[in-house]
């Protein structure tokens, strides 16, 4: 009873606290260089939230004017030369392009003392998980996944340099995307930490591995449109689900409350959000909590929310690819080691998680740890979830 | 048992019902049977192709095109296409009010000739109902024979002499203006000859009246002989000139019925007062 107090009470508490600090999700901009007799035509793709965050928007030092903003672009986003001469901007290139909301595209122009070296991004480095993804049109299209780890790629005329172009970077960036995408982790982390065997850890791993590489593929290849709000929004809404059911609250005496709850903020979302599939994952969770209820165990479905909203995860991860508009011949390699990256740092999360959880277990605070981490996964998907549909 | 049943069932339609908006399937437009050239994805057909080669060979005398004039129209068209992807990238369409202008006449273009195509053989039973149904618009122009005369100068003389003229039986003997031809006269005509005024005024007599209409110049003395009311031709007699009627009335209708429909799905604020 309780427990289904303490989540409906978190509920409540996390529709009135202050929306900000979980704005910035996921940090990447984008550009595209054209090579050209005498430097590079650029044309470069950032979130005004990202440039929001820049110290001096936030000290109101300095204003977000384009021309600001464009200085700031091309200082930080820097073309050079063999020797390491940066190619300089050309004065008064600067065209800005209309853009999608939240987005901002200015193309510019640099000259280079000699032919084109490499790239460096130092774009929003104050805030440590940004990447940067560059498309090189050389007569062979390069695409160049450059992180805080490795901010400058070298611009590979022959092909040869597999580390920062294709497969490898694709690798490394599904590596750094499930490792900073804060969501996925804590869903993932949500659906094993109420396993106690490590055969229930690999099906339900496995069910959100196939969930997410299935969507993934169809959404990167163009096989399928997703809606980006909707599905970063159920992304949140399965983090809740999951959390709702760790707590156990279908089974408790008032635990209908927390349910009822949900639902309140899914037709909510549905209703005001305009994201009309919350009306049919309201009806959804309702079912769902119903048949929990029915059976004996805790977690006897979650292999199946896994794989389907495992689904829904894919979709979140295609968004990477699918921002980049890469050329065809491109997007297998790329979509390849993205998935592989991404698996791969699932299995090294679940790797360093899954003794820590066996050794909470055998010193009996495996219930404390369910719950506790259940009510932050509650807070922290409502808190989403109301960010992602109405912020 | 049932109660299981219901609750997976309502498990499925909810989750039907969130993929529906969750994705969509891709719209891809239809693919020209026999594409010459892809432009960024986009196809340019060899109907388009063939048509700007027809269009150089006119201007050729002997009409014969060469390799390497193929070869500059298909370049000609790849740079029409660059050249719109990049206007489009610079968002012109939004910005430029001669291309705003010429997208909307184009617009306008295309749901007339869309019009025109569904309208172009109309059965008879069609003509006849808008024949019934807009009959003004093939009614004839009514027709008036009038007696005029004018007395110049706007003395008060030259009142009292066109009072008396309006008594008279005959208006013969009024100063020398533009007559008026004997026999029915259209309107227009008369307009032409005595002015909008007294015109005017004549369309509004009944037959045997008589009346003065002054104008800077002098008075008008006009009297109404005889009306012929405009009547509606036979149908037969106007069939042609019912069906361009029709076509034309078709055109303004799919115009005016986009632009009610797109005010209706579109979101419309205004701030003026």
């Amino acid at each position: 009873m309780m427990r289904s107090r303490s989540a409906t009470l978190l509920f409540f508490l996390t529709l009135v606290v202050e929306t900000t600090a979980f704005a910035h999700q996921k940090s990447v901009s984008y550009s595209r260089w054209t090579l050209v007799d005498d430097g590079a035509h650029a044309q470069a793709r950032v979130r005004w939230l990202d440039l929001t965050s820049l110290p001096s928007a936030t000290t109101g030092n300095a204003q977000l004017t384009k021309p600001a903003v464009a200085d700031y672009l091309q200082k930080h986003l820097v073309m050079r030369a063999a020797d390491g001469e940066a190619c300089t901007p050309v004065p008064g290139s600067v065209t800005w392009l209309p853009a999608e909301p939240g987005w901002l595209v200015a193309e510019w122009r640099v000259r280079c003392p000699s032919e084109p070296h490499s790239l460096s991004n130092q774009l929003f480095a104050n805030l440590g998980n940004h990447v940067h993804l560059a498309t090189v049109l050389t007569p062979e299209p390069q695409e160049l996944v450059l992180s805080p780890t490795a901010p400058t790629a070298p611009l590979d005329h022959d092909g040869a340099d597999e580390e920062h172009t294709g497969f490898v970077s694709y690798l490394r960036l599904g590596v750094e995307h499930i490792l900073t995408g804060w969501d996925h982790l804590a869903f993932l982390f949500l659906l094993i930490v109420v396993a106690h065997r490590l055969r229930e850890v690999a099906l339900l791993v496995t069910g959100f591995t196939v969930g997410h590489s299935i969507t993934l593929a169809a959404a990167a290849l163009g096989i399928l449109v997703p809606h980006a709000q909707t599905v970063e929004a159920t992304i949140a809404a399965s983090i809740i689900l999951v959390a709702l059911e760790n707590l156990g609250v279908q089974r408790l005496r008032g635990g209908w409350l927390a349910v009822v709850a949900l639902l309140a903020l899914f037709v909510a979302t549905a209703a005001w959000g305009e994201l009309r599939a919350f009306w049919g994952l309201a009806l959804f969770a309702l079912c769902y909590f119903a048949l929990v209820r029915s059976f004996a165990g805790p977690g006897r479905l979650r292999w199946v929310v896994a794989c389907l909203f495992g689904l829904v995860h894919g979709l979140g991860f295609s968004s990477v690819l699918l921002e980049q508009q890469l050329p065809s011949a491109h997007l297998l390699p790329a979509l390849f080691g993205f998935n592989l990256g991404v698996e791969l740092g699932q299995l090294g999360v679940v790797a360093v998680i899954w003794p820590f959880l066996a050794w909470l277990r055998r010193r009996n605070l495996d219930e404390l740890t369910v719950e506790a981490m259940s009510f932050v996964g509650v807070a922290l998907g409502t808190y989403a979830l109301i960010l992602r549909a109405f912020g | 048992m049932r109660r299981l049943w219901l609750v997976g069932g309502g498990m499925l339609v909810g989750g039907a019902l969130a993929v529906f908006h969750i994705v969509r399937l891709p719209e891809r437009p239809p693919v020209p049977e026999e594409v010459v050239a892809w432009v960024n994805g986009r196809p340019i057909s060899m109907a388009t192709y063939e048509q700007a080669l027809a269009a150089v060979a006119g201007d050729r005398k002997e009409g014969v095109l060469r390799e390497e004039d193929r070869k500059r129209v298909l370049d000609r068209l790849i740079d029409q296409e660059l050249l719109i992807d990049r206007a489009i990238e610079l968002g012109l369409p939004e910005r430029d009010p001669q291309i705003r202008n010429q997208l909307a006449t184009a617009m306008i273009d295309f749901l007339v000739t869309q019009a025109q195509d569904a309208a172009a053989s109309p059965t008879d039973e069609a003509l006849q109902d808008f024949y019934r149904e807009e009959a003004f618009r093939f009614r004839r122009h009514p027709r008036f024979r009038v007696d005029h005369a004018f007395v110049a100068g706007t003395s008060e003389g030259d009142r009292r002499r066109a009072e008396r003229l309006r008594a008279a039986e005959d208006l013969a003997e009024g100063d020398p203006a533009i007559p008026l031809p004997a026999g029915s006269l259209l309107l227009k005509e008369i307009e032409q000859r005595v002015g909008p005024s007294t015109a005017a005024r004549i369309a509004e007599l009944d037959v045997g009246d008589t009346a003065i209409v002054e104008t800077p110049s002098g008075y008008h003395v006009v009297r109404l002989l005889e009306r012929s009311e405009g009547e509606v031709p036979p149908f037969d007699e106007v069939k042609d000139l019912v069906r361009v009627a029709y076509v034309r009335a078709q055109s303004e209708k799919a115009v005016r019925d986009f632009l009610e429909l797109a005010r209706k799905r579109s979101d419309i604020e205004t701030t003026t007062r």
